[in-house]
C-alpha cells in the first residue's frame, strides 16, 4: 500500500494504491473514486458491532476492497471538510464519534460507552481501534496533535482522538455559569499520551443554523 | 501575552499565552482547549436595545454571536496557554490597537481582545445597517492592546480613502475614523430599495474618510439563508 494524503489540511482526500490482493476497510461513505478494486460490505464483527457502529456514528456495514490482479487504486475522503490524520496503530486508539475513515485489514473497532461525560459528548460512544497497522481519521477544520505529559483541558466538541493511556473527566472548571449557558462541555485529559484536536466544531456550525430553518405554522 | 494566529487559510485558529496578572477576554463558546491552570469567567453583556416583536426576532436570527464572555487568567501564577477557533471555516486577523480610536467589529466576526483594551456593545440602527445582517451588533474595541476578528473565507483589509461600499453581510471591522452610512446597492429612494431586494443584493455600508475595513469573501447570513431553508422545520 503506498498513499499520499492530498488537498490539507483543507479539503483533504487519500489517494491510495493497493498491490494486487492488499485489502483496505473503509467507512461505508468514505470511497470517492475506484479502479480495478472489488468491494465487498460486510457486518464486520457481527449485528452487535454493526448497530453500536451506527449508533458511534459510523456505517452499520465497513467496506473492504481489495486490489485485483495488477493492483487497484482508490480515493477516499471525508464528509467534513478538513484534516486527515495518518496513525501507526500498535495497540489501541479511541476516536471520536464519526471520524474513522478507513483502516488496514485485521484491525478490529469496538466501541465503548463514555459514562455520563459520554452523554454530554459528541457521541454517546467513542470507538475504539485494536491491532497493528495504519489507520485514517477524519476532522472537521485542521488537527493538532498534542504529546500529554500532565493534563489538558479541550472542549468535548474538539475531540477527534486520543490514546487510552490518557484518561479523561469532565471538567467542571468553567463554573456553573458555563455549565448552564455556554455551548459545550469541557474535558480534561490527564496522563501521558496523545491527543489529536481538531480546530473547528461541527456542532457550533449547526447551532449557527438553526435559526435559519424554517419555522412550523401553527396550522400546519 | 503572546497571541499567535495559526493555520492561516480555511480554518485559522488563535493561540493565545498569559504571564501572570495578564487577562484576555473572548465570545464564550470560542475557547476550545487550554492549559488546567487557566481561570475563567464568565459575564454576560446587555444587548443594548433588545427587543421584542419583529425587530427583537430579527436581531436573534441575525445577530450571530452569544453574549457571553469569558476572561482568561492564571489561577496559580504561572504562565497559562489556551486556544480560540471561531465558528466558520476562514481567516483569523489580529488587530493592534494604539490607544487612538475605536474598532468597530461586527458581532459575529470578533473573537477577543487583550485585557487592556475596553469593550462595549453597540446596537447597529438603521444608520449603521440594521437591515445589514452580520451588522445587527457591534463590539467596539478601544484603548491599547490586540483585538482579534474572524472572517468566513478570506480577510481583506481596503485602505479607504475618499468612498468605499461594502455588503453589510461581508464586513469584519472599521477603524471609527471612518463615517459609515447604510444604503442600498441599486440607487437611491424607494426604487433603488425594491429593485436591491430583488436582484438579490444586501445593503451597502457607505464609507466616508481615511481608514481601513476588513471585509470578508463570504457572508454567513447568506450562507445560512442558503442551507437553512433544506433543513426540517423549526417549532
Amino acid at each position: 500500500m503506498d498513499y499520499t494524503i492530498d488537498q490539507a489540511p483543507s479539503y483533504a482526500l487519500i489517494e491510495m494504491n493497493l498491490e494486487a490482493g492488499e485489502k483496505i476497510v473503509s467507512d461505508g461513505g468514505a470511497m470517492t473514486w475506484m479502479h480495478n478494486l472489488t468491494a465487498s460490505t460486510n457486518l464486520t464483527g457481527g449485528i452487535m458491532s454493526g448497530i453500536k457502529r451506527v449508533v458511534g456514528g459510523e456505517s452499520l456495514f465497513l467496506n473492504t476492497y481489495t486490489a485485483g490482479a495488477g493492483g487497484g487504486s482508490l480515493g477516499l475522503a471525508p464528509g467534513d471538510p478538513g484534516m486527515i490524520i495518518d496513525h501507526d496503530l500498535d495497540g489501541d486508539l479511541y476516536l471520536q464519534k464519526g471520524a474513522f475513515l478507513c483502516c488496514e485489514e485485521g484491525i478490529t473497532t469496538d466501541l465503548k460507552f463514555q459514562g455520563l461525560r459520554g452523554f454530554f459528548n459528541v457521541g454517546l460512544l467513542s470507538m475504539r481501534l485494536t491491532g497493528r497497522g495504519k489507520v485514517f481519521f477524519a476532522a472537521y477544520g485542521n488537527v493538532e496533535a498534542i504529546d500529554v505529559d500532565g493534563d489538558i483541558v479541550v472542549d468535548n466538541g474538539h475531540v477527534v482522538a486520543w490514546e487510552p493511556t490518557l484518561q479523561n473527566e469532565l471538567s467542571y472548571r468553567r463554573g456553573v455559569r458555563n455549565f448552564l449557558f455556554a455551548e459545550g462541555m469541557m474535558l480534561r485529559f490527564f496522563g501521558q499520551g496523545r491527543i489529536w484536536i481538531q480546530s473547528r466544531n461541527p456542532l457550533a456550525l449547526a447551532d449557527f443554523m438553526y435559526p435559519y430553518r424554517p419555522v412550523k405554522k401553527d396550522n400546519d | 501575552m503572546e497571541i499567535s494566529i495559526r493555520d492561516s487559510g480555511l480554518f485559522g485558529h488563535v493561540d493565545v499565552s498569559l504571564d501572570p496578572g495578564e487577562t484576555f477576554t473572548s465570545e464564550s463558546g470560542a475557547l476550545f482547549k487550554m492549559s488546567s491552570n487557566t481561570r475563567l469567567k464568565t459575564s454576560t453583556r446587555q444587548r443594548t436595545s433588545g427587543g421584542s416583536g419583529i425587530l427583537g426576532a430579527a436581531k436573534r436570527l441575525l445577530s450571530g454571536q452569544s453574549f457571553f464572555l469569558t476572561e482568561y487568567g492564571s489561577r496559580d501564577n504561572q504562565p497559562v496557554t489556551f486556544s480560540l477557533a471561531p465558528l466558520m471555516p476562514g481567516d483569523c486577523r489580529r488587530i493592534d490597537l494604539e490607544g487612538r480610536g475605536k474598532w468597530y467589529c461586527t458581532g459575529g466576526s470578533w473573537i477577543g481582545c487583550g485585557g487592556d483594551v475596553s469593550i462595549d456593545t453597540e446596537f447597529a440602527g438603521w444608520k449603521k445597517g440594521v437591515v445589514g445582517g452580520e451588522g445587527m451588533f457591534y463590539l467596539v474595541c478601544s484603548g491599547s492592546g490586540p483585538v482579534v476578528v474572524s472572517a468566513f473565507g478570506k480577510i481583506h483589509a481596503v485602505e479607504v480613502d475618499g468612498q468605499y461600499h461594502v455588503d453589510s453581510g461581508h464586513l469584519v471591522a472599521y477603524q471609527d475614523s471612518l463615517e459609515v452610512e447604510a444604503g442600498v446597492a441599486t440607487g437611491g429612494g424607494f426604487g433603488g430599495f425594491v429593485s436591491s431586494g430583488l436582484v438579490g443584493e444586501g445593503f451597502v455600508l457607505k464609507f466616508r474618510g481615511r481608514g481601513t475595513v476588513y471585509v470578508q469573501t463570504h457572508s454567513p447570513s447568506r450562507f445560512g439563508m442558503t442551507v437553512g431553508p433544506t433543513l426540517p422545520a423549526r417549532n
